[in-house]
């Protein structure tokens, strides 16, 4: 079942859109909506919104279940009370609206859901509102992780029946100094490295989903720059969404990447990580 | 899923609603929450550190970060015991990294101006309905949800859906690369169109040509499809060229030699009780001695000056490493119109839907020229190339074009999507409604084809035949137009789509359009093979009309085997791994592309490993010129082509890409030779410090007189060989593999064990002997003041300049002697020579010099052994160079 966070801002209404696409093919045809009365959201605004989802899943054929529910403990706290865990719950949420100097996500209510690695969530920062939550292209930046693609897959699924393409970019990071300096033989045996993988995570795919009727295809490159690689490569091949992987460690980080991504990404950005 | 999906597909009421905004526009609350969210439509990257990261980085050069730190101990060594010089040597040192820093980060600066020319594209201002008000802003404040008024002569500032069109016609140039404006609508697209197909979106940068329109915003700054192309082509994100790659390999080998040596024998001095001012001047001086400090500023000056040689050959460089890149390159890949052909359409056959047929010529051409858009100018004809071809046949066959036919009643501009244009007019004084376009495109609408003065059913049997006429015309490399018309009542009338008006029409005929091959591309693509570079030839005509150039022009042989060929619509369902199979399997000719597809070849192509080489003219083709190891521009292209590229064509011509590839590596080959000159007296710079740490002896050589050969008098000789004209057996060798560095162990043994010991050897052998005629015994350190010491070191300096002309002169040929080319032929050489005279004889006997270098006269015998050095260095070479002469023929 999908649960959206929505916070009652223009990002929330578009990823709403995403969650109304999402839900007409999921096995539940359920789409339940959390939102925490934090005072931030005029509640008039809130309330016309839920109107509007209540008539588009109607028209869709959806069941719908709003939730108003009152701040007791912040909002992180009430939401991880009605939440549920376990399999087949995919949690939707949002990125924050002015990154200022924090970034859009370090600190938000999405981010600490990712980090609590209890629930299936996707944190998603939309900029291209005229796709209307359907992206066709999508972008998966691989890092080496033995999951493979799981973390994308709760998210993804939803979408690779009308899929266009699904392109997989391993990047092999190097240092600067050891990108400028590093020979043609090391490059062919990180680059050979990078493909064991992939390939392995090309079949899974296959595997999770033998008819699909996407291009699928997998690109090694080895990198000083990954954050950078990812926005080249999103434009490169013309997609309409990445949808990249985070771990405890990566959402730990000073200096995340990608904070970067989803600050300059070409198109919309979800974070994902599962339990 | 069901319903619409993407913006295109929505009607225009719902449009408004799914982008949350309102016919009367957004409210200002409104657009503020979107700037913040999305920030502003602009083609920057918000990055405040951008330059001074650029800078920075610079500095991760492995010389550069030697040469710093070289300095860092001169500093130091300045600090400790003052008075030596080593503050100035210090300084010095510093000089040589800032400046080699500031050149490379100039270069990459230049690099970034591509995005300026993109930036010409969009408008500063834009006129929008905003809370009910007309008003204008600045682009950059646009938001999606905004409503957009669209008019005659506007440049497009966004990605925007139209809600409203009145006869709008839009040139999708930037992005598409086709000249041909489009047709707009606001109507609702059918579910299969994607974006790129969608005749009811404007893009960010594209102009609008002629009517007026109101379109709704979904898509700003580096979102838009223009922005995307603004960054594939703004970005610097190239690996290292052929060149970075082997002098970041020379650089390794050379950093790990000096500092290797320097820490052990500092070590050594260490343990062996010597002062640590002593360890620090000996580590310093080894380092020193190791770089070849002057090597890369001369690598910059070689590679200019093979700019130089270039542009005289119509090859512009615009980013120095292009020079060599050039001549790396293990693939090229060239447009076709105006590059391989010469881009001047004529019209040289025309035919029925039978070759036999009889054909009215005529009546085809006053029909292809109703559906064309020909206008006569005071200096000749106006128009798309091909419908000027025709006017100008109609016009050498007798039969000039009327002015009616040249403003016929209605035109129906060329529609990228339809593959045809349209007229309606008066032919031989019946109203007409004519099509010109892709046979493909006309096919389906045909109800009968002319056949003499018969007209024959639009059945199998009558559209095969055409289809093999077409084919045969195509085979013959032209481009093949098809004309089909219909007769039509006075009373019939027409709007702004010519699509209800395509039924019932008659085929007359193909016209057969040449772009004659140039004529020295056959000759160059011959020698391109002779120098193992593929070529691959993409375009987008038929792949017929491409087969049979690329047969002319050589790219094939005359009887190409099967999968020789990739249209577009196969590339597109291929992965890159398959696109590699295919293009190892021997694919060369891509036809019916897309300006787009450019870059999915180039990172095949790099994926195998090879140097690529691009052309392109167009805004859409910087992408891939920026992602190719050399882009190459056509002269005759857009600004933004032009900034994106390394290299620009003067002429179009392919021949003078093959020139600059020889040039290019004629560069390398000359970079080679100088690096082995170079590095030959590292040796007798070497030695000194080594004897000086093992032997109780004087140290022959100090730190100024080792960069005084660096930086000073080995420079114009490497200049000298970095002029050397090229062999003739430049082009007959393969391309050397990507990632191959300049120093083989070969090149190393040869200058530091044969030649730099000889000058080594040759060079000590008069120092101890001038300091032995002065009375010097084994274990005295003389003072640095002592004359007889300055003496000993003068003439061991002297004696390598001297030498260096032995060297200098030897390494123009790796088997001949080098005297055989003639020394007038290059009169750098020359000046080189007389430098390394000049100098020999200041450094021991002209006062000034020999107050900064520390030197003293020595008799002139002494000074006449020093120059026997140059026969012994010589001599020893060529004799050397006959054996290995003699082995190789064995």
């Amino acid at each position: 079942m999908l649960h959206v966070v929505y916070d009652g801002s223009l990002n929330g209404d578009w990823i709403c859109d995403y969650a109304l696409n999402m839900a007409a093919v999921d096995p539940d045809r359920r789409l339940r909506i959390l939102h925490v009365k934090d005072g931030q959201a005029d509640p008039a605004r809130v309330a016309r919104r839920m109107d509007e989802l209540k008539e588009a899943c109607e028209r869709k054929q959806l069941g719908f279940d709003p939730q108003i529910l009152p701040e007791v403990g912040g909002v992180f706290a009430t939401l991880t009370r009605h939440l549920p865990v376990g399999e087949g719950h995919l949690v939707l949420c949002g990125v924050r609206l002015e990154p200022g100097y924090k970034g859009f996500l370090r600190g938000t209510v999405s981010d600490r859901l990712l980090k609590l690695g209890r629930y299936d969530v996707i944190a998603l920062r939309v900029v291209k509102p005229g796709l209307l939550g359907f992206p066709r292209r999508f972008l998966i930046p691989l890092s080496g992780h033995p999951r493979g693609i799981g973390a994308a897959w709760p998210f993804i699924s939803h979408f690779l029946p009308l899929a266009e393409s699904v392109q997989l970019l391993r990047i092999m990071p190097l240092g600067r100094m050891r990108f400028l300096h590093v020979s043609q033989d090391t490059r062919r045996g990180l680059k050979k490295q990078g493909w064991l993988y992939l390939r392995d995570v090309l079949d899974d795919v296959r595997q999770r989903c033998p008819d699909g009727g996407f291009l699928l295809d997998g690109r090694v490159v080895v990198s000083q720059d990954w954050g950078r690689e990812i926005l080249w490569h999103a434009d490169k091949l013309n997609s309409e969404m990445i949808v990249m992987g985070a771990s405890e460690r990566s959402l730990h980080l000073r200096h995340n990447p990608i904070e970067k991504i989803l600050a300059d990404a070409p198109c919309d950005v979800g974070v994902c990580r599962g339990p | 899923m069901s319903g619409p999906q993407q913006i295109q597909h929505l009607s225009s009421d719902a449009v408004f609603a799914a982008l949350r905004s309102h016919q009367a526009g957004l409210s200002e609350a409104e657009v503020e929450e979107r700037l913040r969210e999305v920030g502003p439509n602009s083609l920057e990257m918000a990055d405040p550190y951008k330059w001074l990261r650029n800078l920075a980085k610079q500095f991760t050069n492995f010389f550069t970060l030697l040469l710093i730190g070289a300095a860092g101990v001169c500093f130091l060594a300045d600090a400790i015991q003052p008075g030596e010089n080593m503050g100035l040597l210090g300084g010095a040192l510093l000089g040589v990294s800032l400046l080699n820093a500031a050149f490379s980060f100039f270069q990459e600066y230049r690099a970034e101006r591509a995005m300026e020319a993109l930036g010409r594209f969009l408008p500063q201002k834009v006129w929008v309905r905003r809370a009910d008000n007309t008003q204008q802003i600045l682009a950059e404040r646009l938001v999606p949800g905004d409503v957009l008024l669209l008019r005659e002569g506007d440049r497009v500032p966004a990605d925007a859906r139209l809600v409203l069109a009145d006869r709008l016609l839009v040139n999708n140039a930037p992005l598409t690369g086709e000249s041909q404006p489009l047709s707009l609508q606001a109507a609702a697209c059918g579910e299969e169109q994607g974006a790129s197909e969608a005749d009811n979106l404007v893009f960010g940068g594209c102009s609008v040509q002629r009517g007026s329109g109101e379109a709704v915003v979904f898509a700003t700054g580096l979102r838009t499809e223009f922005g995307r192309l603004a960054h594939l082509s703004g970005t610097v994100r190239k690996d290292p060229s052929p060149l970075e790659h082997a002098t970041a390999q020379m650089v390794r080998v050379l950093t790990v030699i000096a500092i290797g040596m320097g820490l052990s024998f500092f070590l050594y001095g260490v343990f062996a009780g010597r002062s640590l001012w002593m360890n620090l001047v000996f580590m310093m001086g080894i380092i020193v001695a190791n770089v070849p400090e002057g090597l890369l500023p001369t690598f910059t000056l070689a590679l200019a000056m093979g700019s130089l040689r270039m542009a005289k050959k119509n090859v512009l460089v615009r980013r120095l490493s292009a020079v060599e890149g050039l001549g790396a390159v293990h693939v090229v890949c060239t447009d076709k119109t105006g590059t391989l052909t010469e881009n001047r359409l004529s019209l040289t056959r025309l035919s029925g839907a039978r070759l036999e047929a009889p054909l009215d010529t005529r009546r085809l051409c006053l029909l292809a020229l109703l559906a064309s858009d020909v206008r006569q100018a005071e200096d000749g004809l106006l128009g798309d190339p091909l419908d000027v071809a025709v006017a100008r046949y109609a016009e050498q066959e007798g039969f000039p074009p009327s002015e009616e036919l040249m403003q016929p009643t209605h035109h129906f501009p060329f529609e990228v999507a339809r593959r045809r244009a349209a007229g309606v007019g008066l032919v031989q004084g019946q109203r007409t409604f004519a099509v010109k376009g892709a046979w493909e495109a006309l096919r389906p609408l045909l109800s009968g084809l002319a056949d003499g003065n018969a007209c024959l059913p639009a059945e199998a049997q009558a559209l095969e035949a055409a289809e093999q006429t077409l084919r045969g015309l195509a085979q013959q490399g032209l481009r093949v137009i098809a004309v089909a018309s219909r007769p039509m009542a006075d009373e019939e009338e027409f709007g702004e789509d010519s699509e209800p008006l395509e039924h019932g029409l008659i085929f007359q005929g193909f016209l057969g359009v040449e772009d004659p091959l140039r004529a020295e591309v056959p000759g160059a693509v011959e020698r391109c093979r002779q120098a193992g570079i593929q070529v691959i030839m993409i375009t987008g005509d038929h792949p017929d009309t491409a087969l049979a150039i690329a047969r002319k022009a050589g790219i094939l042989p005359d009887e190409p085997g099967e999968g020789c060929f990739l249209s577009g619509d196969q590339l597109r369902k291929l992965r890159q791994s398959e696109l590699t199979a295919e293009l190892e399997r021997g694919v060369r000719v891509f036809a019916r592309t897309s300006p787009e597809q450019k870059m999915q070849i180039v990172a095949a192509l790099k994926e195998m490993d090879l140097v690529v080489a691009m052309t392109g003219d167009g805004v859409n083709d910087a992408p891939a010129l920026k992602a190719a190891d050399v882009g190459i521009a056509l002269g005759s292209g857009t600004d933004v082509a032009r900034e994106s590229a390394q290299v620009v064509l003067l002429d179009d011509n392919f021949a003078s890409i093959v020139d600059g590839v020889e040039e290019g590596r004629t560069v390398y080959a000359n970079i080679r030779k100088f690096t082995n000159y170079v590095l030959v007296s590292n040796g007798p710079e070497i030695l000194p410090y080594l004897l000086y740490i093992l032997l109780r002896v004087p140290l022959a050589m100090t730190v100024i007189q080792i960069l005084a050969i660096d930086l000073g008098t080995d420079i114009i000789p490497s200049m000298a060989l970095g002029q050397e004209p090229s062999d003739s057996e430049q082009m007959q060798s393969p391309p050397r593999a990507r990632g191959e560095g300049l120093l083989s162990f070969r090149v190393v043994a040869h200058s530091y064990f044969f030649l730099g010991l000889l000058e080594a050897g040759w060079s000590m052998f008069l120092f101890f002997l001038v300091l032995s005629l002065g009375g010097w015994s084994y274990g005295e350190i003389p003072p640095s003041t002592d004359m007889v010491y300055r003496a000993a070191t003068g003439v061991a300096l002297s004696s390598i300049l001297l030498m260096q002309i032995g060297n200098l002169i030897g390494r123009r040929f790796a088997l001949r002697s080098g005297l055989d080319r003639g020394l007038f032929a290059n009169r750098l050489m020359l000046a080189g020579i007389a430098i390394q005279i000049v100098f020999s004889w200041g450094v021991l006997y002209f006062p000034p010099l020999q107050t900064v270098l520390g030197t003293a006269p020595v008799s002139p015998g002494i000074y006449l052994l020093a120059w026997l050095g140059i026969p012994l260095i010589f001599g020893c070479d060529y004799l050397r160079k006959r054996w290995r002469a003699r082995q190789a023929s064995v």
